[in-house]
């Protein structure tokens, strides 16, 4: 009788495994390496992460300033063999990700080579790299007119990446990736307001997504890595505290073209900045880089 | 024996009904591939895999929402492919906030009672904006957003 029931309710247990979607939102969060419990929804989580930037955007705003290309922006090549946790890993795999999109986009494949293999080495480490064709992605960078199709398969990869990370339960190092692209972003905006003061603008405008970092490491700040972080950006805070943003809002002008709705945005934003206070941000943003990106020791 | 031809018959069973149910990660696969190829003069920021069962009665027609940051002087472009074996036509509605204070823009126009292909989006602000996915009609549906830039 056992047998039997065991036998017939197999199946059935099988079958709302597959299909528990709602149960899946309640699920929490482990950190089972390091044996630190994250008390936080994945859905919330994955709501959060989804209000931070991916890299290739980061790279393509930068790009988009037309400043020189300049390799020494980037995060040395070389060190990605040196962080040694994979918390400091995954920082680090974001910020690459943008050095790696700022490359491409800029057509500079000469550098891609280079790029790719500390993302690879990286990758790794954090156990993502099933998810990268590095054949494939190295052959590319062959050819400069390759650029388009290396910047799609990177961005498919990483959107790959976040999404394994997250039905994990690892959803924190996905975070970790995009704080690190998002870091990496502000320290070129920073290099390139050295000759481009007009810059600080948009410096200013990134006080709403530092807005959605900090709420995110503040989420998770249980892990120790997290709280050191969120405690290493307060000055941050504190600078961009006295930024002001003001937007107002209004309906969009709309046109229907070749069966595409056209949108042009009529609202309005006006970013309060002063030279000091863009001075201070950069300064915070080199300090947080230099300690957890170029420092491989935290 | 008798054991081995109840699980034979549970086995029977189970796969009938595996096959019978919609494979909907198949069709996210390869609606997903299809879309990549849509990008045109766009780079792919994100994509959005949505499926919807049909729904019961009168009950409202089902949204899924997620927060998606712009940044100004940006243009996008939103678009959507849905699974032409089920009657679920995908579509997409952009809101100012995760509030969802006022919706920004939708693919789907009332008047007219059309579906647009695309939203295409040029953002003076700087923000987290907030894009919802749906089936017409409360029709069951499959379907991948794309949310893409435009190339310099």
């Amino acid at each position: 009788m056992m047998k039997k029931i065991v036998i017939v309710s197999l199946p059935l247990l099988f079958l709302l495994a597959c299909s528990d979607d709602s149960q899946k939102e309640k699920d929490i969060m482990a950190d089972t390496a390091g044996g630190t419990q994250v008390q936080i929804n994945k859905q919330v989580l994955g709501e959060m992460i989804r209000t931070l930037p991916q890299p290739i955007e980061i790279a393509d705003i930068i790009s988009k300033s037309h400043m020189e290309f300049s390799s020494d922006m980037l995060v040395p090549s070389e060190l990605s063999t040196k962080y040694i946790d994979k918390y400091s890993q995954s920082l680090a795999f974001g910020a690459y990700g943008v050095d790696l999109g700022y490359i491409n986009l800029n057509e500079k494949t000469l550098y891609t080579l280079e790029y790719l293999e500390s993302i690879k080495n990286l990758a790794e480490n954090i156990k993502v790299d099933q998810f990268f064709d590095f054949s494939t992605l190295a052959e590319l960078s062959r050819n400069r007119n390759n650029a388009d199709s290396l910047i799609q398969i990177s961005t498919k990869n990483f959107n790959k990446i976040d999404e394994f990370l997250r039905e994990k339960n690892r959803g924190e190092l996905s975070v970790l990736i995009l704080v690190g692209a998002w870091i990496e972003g502000m320290h070129m905006f920073g290099e390139i307001h050295k000759t481009n003061p007009e810059v600080k603008t948009k410096i200013g405008e990134q006080k709403v997504i530092f807005g959605n970092v900090y709420a995110i490491l503040e989420k998770l700040n249980t892990i120790e890595y997290f709280a050191n972080l969120k405690k290493d950006m307060e000055p941050l805070k504190l600078a961009y505290d006295q930024v002001g943003i003001t937007t107002t809002y209004r309906q969009p002008e709309t046109k229907e073209v070749n069966g595409e709705l056209i949108i042009i945005d009529k609202s309005e934003t006006t970013v309060d900045i002063d030279d000091k206070m863009t001075k201070q941000i950069i300064s915070e943003i080199e300090n947080i880089r230099t300690k957890y990106l170029l420092t491989t020791q935290n | 024996m008798k054991n081995a031809t109840i699980l034979l018959r549970s086995i029977t069973i189970f796969s009938i009904l595996l096959l019978c149910s919609f494979n909907k990660d198949a069709s996210h696969s390869a609606l997903y591939q299809k879309a990549l190829t849509k990008l045109n003069s766009y780079n792919l920021i994100k994509d959005y895999k949505v499926y919807m069962k049909k729904r019961k009665g009168k009950d409202p027609v089902e949204f899924t929402y997620f927060p998606v940051t712009l940044n100004s002087g940006e243009k996008y472009r939103f678009y959507a492919l849905d699974d032409q074996s089920l009657k679920g036509r995908m579509v997409i509605t952009i809101y100012n906030n995760m509030k969802r204070e006022f919706q920004v823009a939708t693919t789907y126009n009332v008047k007219t009672q059309s579906k647009l292909d695309a939203i295409e989006f040029l953002s003076h602000t700087t923000g987290t904006f907030c894009i919802g996915f749906s089936f017409l009609d409360g029709e069951e549906g499959c379907g991948v957003g794309i949310s893409s830039f435009k190339k310099e």
